[in-house]
């Protein structure tokens, strides 16, 4: 690969880069925290890039071998997918079709020390991986009596029914995992609509793996959130 | 051993440990940084812990299963390793150019370089991660010694990060303990990115022999600290 297209590759994948986190997208790909390491990337890719660009220019400049290649072999080319794949397709951020693969793997949440008292407020908002910590590790004992609303998407159940459900990273979306509670009295909506569910929390038979559920008061349709995963 | 300290995941090892060997550090030692230095940095260790908050055995086993196969892939290198299977990155030396300008040359090669075959990688991972069916591994889930091997091949699979991995694990609840512990053993040393970026970097000879060499100490280790330590 030439110097002139090693800088071209640099700058494209800078400004995608840049373009990815100003325009607030790259939280569909990667966790919101890793924003700060992002933008140092990029300015490191276009820094780089204007150097290799520079480099080729003054090398034309001296009339030198006239191919400096340096030794980048053809397979860097393929850089350029990535940044073709975000300009083209602009990939969506997961959902049902990755929830749905988990369904058969319990939802995990690791033992809290101990659980707080919900906030005040009813119905209150809670995130669900903190709804299931409170509904399988505490028993129900924190949400007994109290109104709750969930906030996710709708994973269909093979068997019936659908789940409430939210994917949360640990670094980027290839390691999403899904959390989920089940939701009792709601009429079935397609997959991946976006919902608020209000209501209760209710025991279901303690299996194991313990399946989280919800009883619904009302289920109201909203639009995706800004960042989709928990 | 420094890869105990230096936190670094695990694409990151392959060009930092090709320098190292054309600096003239022995191929073996750099062969065992390699394969250690994702899997036993503090970040990884403490979210091992974290991710499995009733067993805190599970970190400890991943240290020594990880720890102990390095330096045993390090010791085969040694007795029946052969130089010409190994290609060793060359180092250019550029006569009269400042510091900077090396670094600059020496970054964008590795970027780029390093950069295609990641995506290489990447593609596999992600065409088999959506086409396996999820019932296979419930299949697999139930016979101990398949479970083993069956997340071991998934790990290699999924190339997920090793800071990350251990949620995936955790996640995986009808699997032993043991099985989850070849998933997090295998997966930072072997698995479709690393082998892209293996044979990118050391040449195809090297990685076939590679690979499969520390798949098979990695899966015996995993089950030896499973079953001495879980």
């Amino acid at each position: 690969m030439r110097r002139d297209a090693q800088g071209a590759v640099l700058l494209l994948l800078g400004i995608l880069l840049l373009r990815l986190t100003l325009g607030g997208s790259y939280v569909y790909y990667v966790k919101a925290s890793m924003k700060p390491f992002l933008l140092l990337t990029a300015a490191v890719l276009l820094a780089l890039a204007v150097w290799s660009l520079w480099q080729s220019w003054r090398r034309t400049e001296e009339h030198d071998d006239g191919h400096g290649h340096d030794g980048v072999p053809r397979v860097a080319w393929l850089m350029v997918l990535p940044v073709m794949v975000v300009f083209l397709v602009s990939p969506r951020p997961l959902g049902a079709f990755t929830a749905a693969r988990q369904l058969a793997t319990a939802p995990v949440v690791a033992e809290p020390a101990e659980l707080l008292p919900l906030p005040a407020g009813d119905p209150v908002d809670v995130p669900i991986a903190d709804y299931i910590t409170r509904a399988v590790w505490g028993q129900g004992q924190t949400l007994e009596g109290r109104e709750v609303r969930l906030t996710g998407f709708v994973t269909p159940d093979p068997e019936g029914g659908w789940w409430v459900t939210r994917l949360g990273l640990a670094c980027c979306a290839a390691d999403a995992l899904s959390f989920r509670a089940r939701v009792l009295d709601a009429e079935d909506l397609p997959a991946n609509s976006w919902v608020e569910v209000t209501g209760r929390w209710v025991p279901g038979d303690s299996g194991d793996p313990a399946i989280p559920l919800i009883e619904a008061d009302d289920v109201e349709r909203v639009p995706e959130p800004r960042n989709p995963y928990e | 051993m420094p890869g105990a300290v230096l936190p670094g995941c695990e694409c990151a090892s392959v060009p930092v440990s090709g320098s190292l060997m054309s600096r003239g550090v022995a191929p073996a030692a750099a062969l065992a940084f390699l394969l250690s230095a994702p899997a036993i940095n503090p970040i990884v260790v403490i979210s091992t812990f974290v991710a499995f908050p009733g067993e805190p055995m599970m970190a400890v086993a991943r240290f020594g299963a990880s720890l102990v196969t390095a330096v045993i892939v390090g010791w085969i290198w040694l007795k029946w390793g052969r130089g010409e299977w190994l290609r060793v990155p060359s180092r250019r030396h550029i006569e009269g150019q400042a510091r900077w300008q090396t670094f600059a040359a020496a970054a964008t090669h590795d970027l780029l370089h390093a950069g295609g075959f990641l995506v290489v990688g990447g593609i596999a991972a992600a065409i088999l991660n959506v086409a396996v069916p999820q019932q296979w591994l419930q299949t697999l889930a139930e016979h101990p010694a398949l479970a083993i091997l069956g997340l071991a091949l998934l790990a290699v699979l999924l190339s997920i990060c090793s800071e990350a991995d251990a949620f995936v694990a955790a996640s995986l609840t009808q699997f032993s303990l043991t099985a989850r512990l070849a998933f997090l053993v295998v997966g930072p040393m072997v698995d479709l990115k690393l082998i892209s970026l293996q044979a990118g970097t050391f040449g195809k000879s090297f990685m076939y022999r590679f690979a499969p060499t520390t798949f098979v100490v990695a899966v015996l280790m995993a089950t030896l600290f499973g079953w001495w330590l879980l």
